[in-house]
């Protein structure tokens, strides 16, 4: 009896987990309630990103669900970050002319930041000892989570390794960043702003807003530029890299 | 919605097939969006069309990024082995980056000002 109750069990779970909605409902369910933690305790640290796959990952480790059966859900999901991508021209068109009255300010700092940020990361890997693959996954971290994919996709990195990268990004930039600031000096709206959301995209330029709406608006601007930047010049920096010996 | 959506797809699609053509190391989507922002500029597409589907999707971003996230469960032998190195290295090119932003915004503020 408990074996034909354990077996019914089993039929059903394999049922559902080998349905594509099964990883897009996984996903929403533990997004949402991702977000109620959050809204209740906010902080960097219970970032719904964080919190929700955390979750989805135990809840498959668990279950013993292998990954590549959620995968044909969450390929689903991901298939709009094409489409989100796209959309960031929104936001930029409606910073158009903030943008072009301090266009030598924002691309300089944002431009300069951004291959700084890039540089340490592959030369702290490089000097201790880490592999090849991980330099190429960390090169583009800095920069939102769907462009930071398609560079290292490009570039011969691992996607999924990246995106890990980019969100501790995010929280590191989250966290130090506004005390970092205060005591370097630097802490003016703009140079807050922009300084956050060159390295630390979107979860800095949530930070950024609770600073104040002048520090998010410059934030948001250098969060995409930094995007298109580290897009234009990943490729060249990785083979630049690669010609001086570091990989 | 759906002409937004339409749209969107059509940027990103032509993203793909420029990227393809002159065999660029560039994102397709990236390319769709700068597309998409020159037109917003120069008035070729309006604002109206597109900005409910672009809402839904930018306010839901996070969610998006979700199942590549968990995709790192496959590499976490990895991660566990790199784990200082890898911390080392996000901390510190955080910290670099921003001061380096920082310091760049905050000059050349106090330069225009004495201008």
């Amino acid at each position: 009896m408990l074996d034909f109750i354990a077996g019914t069990l089993t039929g059903v779970l394999e049922t559902i987990t080998t349905k594509p909605a099964f990883g897009v409902s996984l996903t929403l369910c533990f997004f949402l309630a991702a977000k109620n933690v959050f809204k209740r305790y906010p902080s960097p640290l219970t970032h719904p990103l964080l919190i929700s796959s955390s979750a989805i990952i135990l809840f498959l480790t668990l279950l013993d669900i292998d990954y590549h059966t959620y995968q044909q859900g969450g390929q689903l999901i991901t298939f709009l970050l094409g489409p989100a991508i796209v959309s960031l021209a929104i936001p930029l068109y409606k910073n158009s002319r903030r943008i072009s009255q301090q266009l030598g300010l924002i691309t300089t700092s944002v431009a300069a930041g951004t291959l700084t940020a890039m540089l340490i990361a592959v030369l702290t890997v490089k000097l201790l000892g880490g592999t090849t693959e991980l330099l190429l996954s960390m090169a583009p971290k800095s920069v939102t989570t769907p462009i930071a994919i398609e560079i290292s996709r490009i570039v011969g990195g691992i996607p999924s390794l990246t995106s890990v990268f980019v969100v501790l990004s995010g929280l590191t930039g989250a966290i130090l960043g506004p005390s970092f600031l205060y005591y370097t000096g630097l802490s003016s709206p703009v140079s807050t702003g922009l300084a956050l959301g060159t390295t630390a995209h979107g979860i800095g330029t949530g930070r950024a807003l609770q600073e104040g709406e002048l520090h998010g608006a410059y934030s948001g601007i250098a969060m995409g530029l930094a995007g298109l930047i580290t897009a234009f010049a990943a490729p060249f920096a990785v083979k630049l890299f690669s010609i001086i010996g570091l990989f | 919605m759906l002409k937004g959506f339409t749209l969107i797809l059509v940027f990103q699609l032509t993203g793909e097939v420029l990227v393809r053509l002159f065999n660029l190391p560039i994102p397709g989507p990236v390319i769709g969006l700068l597309l998409l922002w020159l037109s917003l500029v120069k008035g070729w597409v309006a604002l109206i069309a597109l900005e409910e589907i672009t809402n839904l999707l930018l306010d839901n971003l996070v969610l998006l990024f979700v199942p590549i996230v968990v995709g790192a469960m496959v590499y976490a032998d990895v991660l566990i082995e790199y784990w200082l190195t890898l911390s080392l290295g996000i901390i510190l090119s955080t910290l670099a980056g921003m001061l380096v932003t920082g310091m760049i915004a905050t000059h050349w503020k106090r330069k225009d000002k004495n201008a």
